[in-house]
């Protein structure tokens, strides 16, 4: 079954893709696919790795390796900005609101 | 209490102004960065700053290479794709040829932020008056909720340009646009309470729309495409209406322009035409672009007419003058500093990055500032024409400042070589001149052939007059020249093939004046290019929209066996230097009755428009069948402001 996350991180699942059974082998290698652009891939502690291939980076997707820290960080960026914005709004139409209740006084 | 309101209104400006200057100095000084490495000189080997992306803010380089503020071969550029992390701080240096690029990260969404505040610092030194509506009130929540909604389709109506620009954005999740919406809310909230206390002393301050030309760079927008939108939610909450207005532009026309755009799918790389043309031609742009056509026409329309009891010739001549020294100074002090010329770009939100040199290049022309030297040469002709007529109307006494202010747009006019501009402020200046000193017509019309003859003799002599025959056909030539063999524009084609005598005609008119305008290439290769369906012909393909005119027909150069002189990369984005053409392409035949219509309404009427309106309106109209005028807001909103004033039944001598 197709992986959302894989196919943001990865790309798109090559035809006939069938998952690497790395758990019945111990000794398994994954071979570089020279036309596979670098992927680098990080967990929660964010360490890092790069894949070569799309399979060995389904591979580490799906065993969670699927943490981009500048991602959300980025996104976290975004976030408080905006709650930053609208809070903001929030002191100015309160000043502006005292000081029309002074000028009104 | 009494007492701080007025210590605070006493030093606002003041504040104002620290303000302003905190945000320009602060954005590329501030640096986070947990690195204990130090900049170095920036010098041939470039790995340092290759291995330490983002690690130093622009001041600090600046700091350890102080040359780079001045010297030619440093180039600083924003780069709109980078992290808010990197934001203000070095992103890279490359190096091509002996020129080095300093790339500067601005995160779009952040730039919205700061350049908007300065920006409306800026325009809230205009004075205020009571506002239009209470502040949170039903309607001003309206225009504020509304107005953001609008702008957000924008985004999503144009997800292709913004994927690249907003790409840490998920521009398929709706969470990315809650996001876009709030920062959008806030530009929104601060603009409209710049407009809800200034909505009656805008009109006379038009001029700096050329100096604060307000691109948000990474958005397809301009700061006072906010301000047009709200102008137009204003004019629907209002319910004033123009019939015309209504029925062409919120009816008639879009429901073509956007049914027409199903079956095609286009995208354009707007490059200096960048926040006020649409990048794709498709049903989601066609949409968002009618609706911001229609709030810009019927907000323009109101906005206008509500203020023409607010005009002040003497603050326009002012601030026409102010604006012009302001973009020359600019240039200048750009053309000679790097550092001001990148924050040039930036702060003032310019569409290109203005000219690094005193140089003349391009067709002789110097821009400097402005991103098209035949604009801004067509506006610096404004402001002396309108200061000619202002001191010869009014016989007042003109000032050793008036001098001094006008030498500033006199240079920028020379500068930019825009010759039609210079011969057009001449012509209108000299007979606004005879017809106020009430000079009769017969002596005018002598004063002129003494002129005139002599020049023509001339003319005539030095062999300047081409025969029709060649002259006639010069355009089809040189849309030829350019044209595919297996793909022939459907204009092109017509004119071949059709054998009519009006087509004939009007080709034979446009490609003489053409010719004598130096305007044929151009003209030939948009001719080359325009490939509309008889219904485009007729209606156009949508108001701000080049995409389709751009990818449906691939031109081709020639070669060197074909023709001696032709422009080598003509499939990079020539536009079509006219504004004339520009409304052929967005309203279609349709457009240009309605263009002709006007002209002759405002010569039926001109008794009843003020000179400080006529005048200048018709130089603008010369100046518009041979520039790209209508493509860049600032002259735009010019010409719309002047020719609805023109246009309204309000006589506006009154004034």
């Amino acid at each position: 079954m197709e992986n959302d996350i894989v196919v943001k991180i990865c790309g798109e699942y090559p035809d006939n893709f069938k998952s690497a059974d790395v758990g019945n082998n111990p000794n398994f290698v994954f071979e570089n696919d020279p036309s596979y652009p670098t992927v680098r891939l990080y967990d929660m502690e964010e360490n890092t790795v790069f894949v070569n291939s799309f399979l060995e980076c389904e591979h580490y997707v799906a065993g969670g390796w699927d943490y981009s820290p500048y991602e959300t960080k980025e996104g976290g960026y975004y976030t408080t900005i905006s709650i930053i914005l609208i809070f903001g709004i929030f002191i100015y139409s309160y000043i502006n609101k005292y000081m029309s209740r002074i000028k009104n006084d | 209490m009494i007492s701080i309101e007025k210590l605070i209104k006493k030093n606002k400006i003041i504040y104002k102004l620290i303000l302003v200057l905190l945000f320009t100095i602060l954005p590329w000084s501030l640096n986070n960065s947990s690195n204990d490495i130090d900049a170095i000189e920036v010098t041939d080997d470039l790995s340092f700053y290759e291995i330490n992306t983002c690690e130093f803010s622009l001041t600090e380089i600046l700091i350890k290479n102080p040359k780079i503020t001045y010297q030619k071969h440093f180039k600083i550029r924003p780069n709109n794709y980078s992290s808010i992390r990197c934001f203000g701080k070095i992103t890279g240096i490359d190096r091509i040829g002996n020129i080095f690029y300093l790339s500067v990260g601005t995160n779009s969404l952040l730039s919205l932020i700061i350049k908007l505040i300065p920006l409306t610092l800026t325009v809230s030194l205009i004075k205020k008056h009571e506002p239009l509506y209470k502040f949170l009130g039903t309607k001003y929540n309206q225009i504020c909720f509304i107005s953001t909604l609008v702008l957000t389709y924008g985004i999503y109506a144009e997800r292709r340009f913004y994927a690249k620009t907003l790409y840490f954005l998920d521009l398929e999740t709706t969470k990315s646009y809650v996001i876009i919406y709030l920062y959008l809310f806030f530009a929104v909230f601060c603009c409209l309470e710049l407009i809800n206390t200034r909505y009656k002393n805008l009109i006379n301050y038009f001029p700096f729309l050329f100096f604060l030309i307000g691109v948000l760079h990474g958005f397809n927008l301009h700061i006072y495409t906010f301000f047009l939108v709200i102008f137009g939610i204003v004019s629907m909450i209002e319910a004033e209406r123009n019939k015309f207005i209504y029925i062409y532009a919120l009816a008639l026309g879009p429901l073509f322009w956007i049914l027409n755009s199903i079956k095609y799918d286009y995208f354009l790389d707007l490059d200096k035409i960048i926040g006020f043309s649409s990048s794709s031609f498709n049903f989601q742009s066609l949409l968002y672009w009618s609706i911001i056509f229609f709030l810009t026409l019927n907000g323009m329309y109101i906005f206008v007419k509500r203020n023409i009891k607010n005009l002040d010739y003497e603050l326009i001549k002012n601030n026409l003058l102010a604006s012009s020294s302001l973009i020359v100074t600019f240039g200048l002090l750009g053309a000679n500093a790097t550092l001001i010329n990148y924050l040039n770009f930036y702060y003032f939100g310019q569409n290109k990055v203005g000219m690094p040199t005193l140089n003349v290049v391009d067709g002789n022309t110097w821009r400097g500032f402005f991103p098209s030297a035949e604009t801004v040469g067509e506006f610096y002709g404004l402001s002396i024409l309108f200061f000619i007529m202002y001191h010869i109307k009014t016989k007042s006494k003109i000032t050793t400042g008036g001098i001094f202010m006008l030498i500033f747009p006199i240079f920028g006019l020379v500068k930019s070589n825009n010759v039609s501009a210079l011969i057009a402020l001449v012509l209108i200046a000299s007979i606004y001149f005879l017809y106020e000193r009430k000079v009769t017509l017969k002596k005018s019309l002598t004063y002129f052939l003494i002129l005139f003859i002599p020049a023509i003799i001339y003319l005539l002599i030095s062999d300047f007059f081409y025969s029709l025959q060649f002259t006639n056909y010069k355009l089809v030539d040189e849309a030829l020249l350019y044209s595919n063999d297996y793909q022939l524009s459907t204009s092109l084609t017509h004119i071949q093939n059709s054998g009519s005598f009006l087509t004939a005609l009007a080709v034979s008119i446009i490609s003489t004046i053409s010719f004598y305008i130096n305007r044929s290439t151009l003209w030939g290769i948009f001719f080359t290019r325009y490939s509309p369906t008889n219904l485009e012909f007729l209606f156009g393909s949508g108001p701000f929209n080049l995409s389709k005119h751009y990818s449906q027909i691939q031109v081709s150069t020639p070669d060197h066996k074909s023709a001696q002189n032709y422009i080598k990369n003509v499939d990079s984005f020539l536009l079509p230097h006219s504004s004339m053409l520009d409304v052929l392409l967005y309203f279609g035949l349709f457009g240009i009755l309605f263009g002709i219509f006007f002209i002759f309404r405002l010569l039926k009427n001109h008794n009843n428009i003020n000179d400080f309106i006529f005048y200048p309106m018709v130089y603008l109209l010369i100046n518009f069948i041979k520039d790209d005028s209508i493509l860049y807001l600032p002259s735009f909103i010019t010409i719309m402001i002047f020719g609805l004033l023109s246009f309204n039944k309000e006589d506006t001598n009154a004034h």
